[in-house]
């Protein structure tokens, strides 16, 4: 079971967070603006990062807050990201 | 060597010791007509589909590690066709049959058992839906059969009902089958072996070369080696693989889970699906409770998967199940699965001529012979038969997409 430190509640379980997704992937500030093509392209263009990748997780079973942390897809290892921003 | 009643006798007459290898280790040459990257079933199979239906041997075979170590050791083995949109009906059902004559063609015993299959449905909804799917399945030809709580109840005397959860009925798949993951792969080395196709183990593909009119060749651990036409079956490494070609897979790596038990004696004959839990278990030849149950919550390659997910299988089982409570969890493991945004397969060329990918998907074990020999004649034709054209990469830019619910959790 991964332990994710939720800097509002410390080490809880990692059932106790649902996975957001990678940050990296953003939504595109004006989607009526793009192609097709484009809209496609970010859709499916998710990183899926064999290694560390900064990622979100809701911590809905404790604080209800959205984190960032850093997690490896390879190891599963998870630590801080460099800088930890609230989603509110 | 075609293995045999009569080779087995005179090989035993011998203790055994003059059994040849099953298939060549090769060494790589400098350049082959067409490279399957990866040595699950689908990549084996691929190749010597390209070997004995279109007369294309010149074929290299590359897996990283050991040849049919990925999904292919790592699944629950469960061949079936309760789809739910025509296109997957169609092409299940045509997967399903397939796998009759695979061991007569490959000479090598895939051990197919019989063995059915029965949904076990907890809600009213669960019924309706079961009502759809088996019309629906009914216009290709797949069988597929409500059953009342009686004929379950007969079918199943251990389940608990009333339990503490309304088993409202079932759904009884008579065509269901297993077959031994393992030897798919070795069957179809060796078979594609002795057709001439080189399979190269611990061969790992670093870069897709191409030029202007499309790929040329691949780097892998062992160097270059050149090709006009590559076929990919890497299941979870896909969206890594493709993107060495420039191409943007649409799907995500996901580990899906299977737990075992310490061995019983036989309790049970068919595969059991629970459908409200996303759960479903069987019963292994050597006595072992074999449970699986739906993808993990979140993305990852490693080969693992978190404890959760047995934890629901587990509890699941027991409710239905309560004569099951006293027995021990042996092992457990995960497979990182290739998982597409619709949860439909994609066979299909590329936006890279010469580039063709198969992505088994979400359950794609049970389309081994099938998507194994319509990739072999989409690289050897550059053309789709028919049946996959609906699979092709195309339909994440047109919208068209085949979004598949029934392959969760009746897996
Ligand atoms: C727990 C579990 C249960 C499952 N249960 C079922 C089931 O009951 N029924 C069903 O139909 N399906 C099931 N599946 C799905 C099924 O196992 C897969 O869809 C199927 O086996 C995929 O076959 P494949 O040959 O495409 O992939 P694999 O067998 O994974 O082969 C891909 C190969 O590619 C190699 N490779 C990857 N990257 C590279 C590279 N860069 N260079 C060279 N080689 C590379 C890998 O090492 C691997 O050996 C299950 C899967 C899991 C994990
Ligand atoms: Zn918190």
């Amino acid at each position: 079971m991964i332990q994710i430190d939720c800097p509002y509640c410390g080490k809880r379980n990692e059932d106790e967070f649902v996975y957001g997704g990678d940050t990296g992937h953003r939504r595109p500030e004006d989607p009526a603006g793009l192609s097709d093509a484009e809209w496609c392209e970010y859709i499916y263009s998710v990183p899926n990062t064999r290694g560390w990748a900064n990622e979100t997780w809701w911590h809905v079973r404790g604080c209800n807050r959205w984190i960032t942390i850093q997690r490896n897809a390879e190891s599963n290892e998870v630590r801080p990201a460099s800088q930890n921003e609230s989603h509110g | 060597m075609k293995y045999s009643a009569r080779t087995l006798a005179l090989q035993a007459l011998r203790n055994h010791r003059g059994w040849p290898a099953a298939w060549r280790h090769a060494a790589p040459k400098k350049s082959y007509d067409v490279i399957i990257i990866g040595g699950g079933g689908h990549g084996l199979g691929a190749a010597f589909y390209l070997a004995s239906q279109h007369g294309i041997s010149n074929v290299a075979v590359l897996e990283k590690g050991w040849l049919g170590g990925g999904n292919t050791a790592r699944n629950t083995m469960t061949i079936r066709d309760n789809f739910l949109y025509p296109e997957n009906v169609r092409f299940h059902h045509a997967a399903v049959n397939a796998w009759h004559s695979l061991s007569d063609e490959l000479n090598f015993n895939i051990m197919l058992s019989k063995r059915g299959m029965i949904t076990i449905l907890m809600s009213d909804r669960d019924l309706s839906d079961a009502h759809r799917m088996v019309n629906t399945t009914a216009l290709f030809g797949a069988e597929h059969r409500v059953i009342d709580l009686d004929e379950l109840q007969q079918r199943l005397p251990m389940i608990a009902t009333p339990g503490r959860l309304p088993v409202v009925g079932g759904i009884y798949h008579p065509n269901v089958v297993l077959a031994r993951h393992d030897a798919v792969a070795w069957g179809y080395a060796r078979a594609a072996s002795n057709l001439g196709v080189d399979i190269i183990e611990n061969c790992e593909v670093t870069d897709i070369l191409q030029d202007d009119r499309g790929v040329t060749g691949v780097e892998t651990s062992l160097g270059r080696i050149q090709t006009r036409k590559l076929g990919m079956a890497v299941a979870g490494h896909g969206k890594r693989v493709a993107a060495m070609a420039g191409v943007n897979l649409p799907i995500e790596t996901i580990p899906l889970q299977a737990l075992v038990s310490t061995p019983i004696k036989p309790v049970l004959d068919n595969v059991l699906v629970l459908r409200g839990f996303n759960t479903y278990f069987m019963q292994s030849d050597k006595g072992e409770l074999v449970m699986g149950a739906g993808t993990d919550p979140y993305p990852s390659y490693s080969q693992r998967g978190t404890p959760q997910i047995p934890e629901a299988i587990i509890a699941a089982i027991l409710q239905v199940f309560p004569m099951f409570e006293r027995m021990k969890f042996l092992r457990q493991w995960a497979g990182a699965l290739d998982i597409t945004y619709d949860n439909t397969p994609i066979i299909s060329k590329t936006p890279v001529a010469g580039f063709y990918v198969d992505v088994a998907g979400s359950g794609g074990f049970k389309t081994t012979p099938l998507a194994a020999r319509l990739h072999a004649s989409l690289i050897a034709n550059d053309r789709p038969d028919p049946i996959i054209e609906a699979y092709s990469l195309e339909r994440f830019g047109s919208g068209r997409l085949i979004l598949e619910r029934a392959s969760y959790g009746n897996r």
